[in-house]
């Protein structure tokens, strides 16, 4: 069998023995793909300095499971060297993916993007355009797509329910409400407007927080106190 | 063929540790049974009051089975302007052994990992920050492990001791004593050469 050499970015790594690892990668062929990597503990092992996030990678994987073992790692360049809220946004999209995406499913365009935003996250670009659009790609490529159809301009607000997209208006409910002319907004992808940006964001976190069951992001926690 | 109940249950304990599977703890539970009667009675009783006594040193979060650890109660270092911020208290142990460091400590017991679950209200920062409050401390060392987690926490950490008027620092990165650069890999490298040094005469 021809090894299969791809690029990959570790998406997140946990202990499982002494001596290894079960790494979550992020591939560029393969979707997600969870490894055993064995690290040394020898002096002149510096695997565990390849295994950070961020960190562009070239893997070779072995095994015929769902499990894989990883067979060779290599570094294809730098590392994005993220600080501070960048750094915490790349925790954010790590835990995105970690938590949402299925084992060996290829997304096509996931790969690219997810470098994109780290370069631009790197380059200390505005954070949340770059957590938007990566969260809408992330969406579309769990097969989830917005329905901004059934806007029309009879109604002002709109709620949205999960599986069923915007319903308008009729009833006081605890839930958010979206104004028209932000949604508008947001399917034209126009966001100059501060306003239409926080309404993505509260539109993008309801979506999300529903696909997660309900429990909290992690990573969210480190923005809080500010 | 089942061991006794009581052997299982030896057996079964043993498990607990690190590293330790089925194989090693039965092999543990046999030598102490056949050939270390009197070491595994003092393991048994140190054991039991370890875990009954010991606790954290309430500032440093240390493991001691006092109020407060040795470090924090030596004179010297009482009046100390330097407080180090480790993730274990085996990181103190290493620091300890160089000699180098005559300050205070504060260990986190871990590091900020939002995939792990663990969040800054695990690293008891409202420790840390009570110790900041007092005023007593110049100086700030963040020496977290040279990881990304790492690097997170010592940001994290960075931010909230700001207000407190200290000057922050955080250990350097570099090449090994004896190391050889050829096969040292890329990150530190360009860690050490960004972080290079005047020399001094």
């Amino acid at each position: 069998m021809k090894e299969l050499e791809q690029n990959a970015f570790l998406l997140h790594s946990r202990p499982l023995r002494d001596n290894q690892v079960i790494a979550e990668f992020l591939t560029e062929l393969n979707g997600k793909v969870s490894a055993i990597v064995y690290v040394g503990t020898s002096l002149k092992s510096n695997k565990k300095a390849l295994l950070q996030p961020f960190t562009p990678l070239i893997i070779v994987l072995k095994g015929n499971g769902n499990l894989k073992t990883l067979n060779r790692i290599e570094v294809s360049s730098k590392s994005f060297l993220l600080t501070s809220e960048h750094l915490y946004s790349g925790f954010y999209l790590n835990e995105l993916q970690v938590r949402l995406l299925g084992e060996h499913i290829p997304y096509e365009n996931l790969y690219a993007l997810y470098k994109r935003c780290l370069v631009q996250l790197a380059e200390k670009n505005a954070i949340e355009p770059v957590l938007r659009r990566f969260e809408n790609t992330l969406l579309e490529e769990l097969g989830l797509t917005i329905d901004f159809s059934v806007i029309n301009d009879q109604v002002e607000q709109f709620y949205y329910f999960p599986e069923q997209g915007f319903i308008p208006v009729i009833e006081n409910l605890t839930q958010p409400r979206y104004s028209r002319a932000h949604l508008i907004a947001i399917n034209n992808q126009d966001f100059s407007d501060v306003e239409v940006r926080k309404t993505h964001k509260v539109l993008m976190r309801q979506i999300i927080n529903h696909l997660l069951g309900g429990k909290p992001l992690n990573s969210r926690q480190l923005f809080k106190k500010r | 063929m089942k061991f006794s109940p009581l052997v299982q249950e030896l057996i079964h304990s043993f498990k607990c540790l690190p590293g330790v599977g089925a194989k090693s703890a039965q092999r543990m539970a046999f030598h102490l049974l056949e050939r270390n009667r009197i070491g595994g009675k003092k393991l048994a009783e140190s054991l039991a009051s370890a875990m009954d006594n010991i606790g954290h040193c309430q500032q440093c979060r240390t493991f001691t089975e006092a109020d407060f650890c040795e470090i924090c109660l030596s004179p010297k270092r009482k009046i100390s302007e330097q407080l180090c911020i480790v993730e274990t208290p085996a990181d103190v142990i290493a620091i300890e052994q160089t000699g180098e460091f005559q300050g205070l400590y504060f260990i986190l017991m871990g590091h900020l990992s939002p995939l792990d679950g663990i969040g800054p209200d695990d690293l008891g920062l409202d420790i840390l920050e009570s110790q900041l409050a007092k005023n007593q401390f110049k100086e700030v060392i963040l020496a977290t492990n040279p990881t990304v987690e790492g690097e997170a926490t010592a940001h994290y950490i960075a931010e909230l001791s700001k207000k407190y008027q200290v000057a922050i620092s955080r250990i350097a990165h570099g090449v090994p004593v004896g190391g050889e650069l050829e096969f040292v890999d890329g990150n530190t490298l360009s860690h050490a050469l960004s972080g290079r040094k005047n020399y001094h005469f």
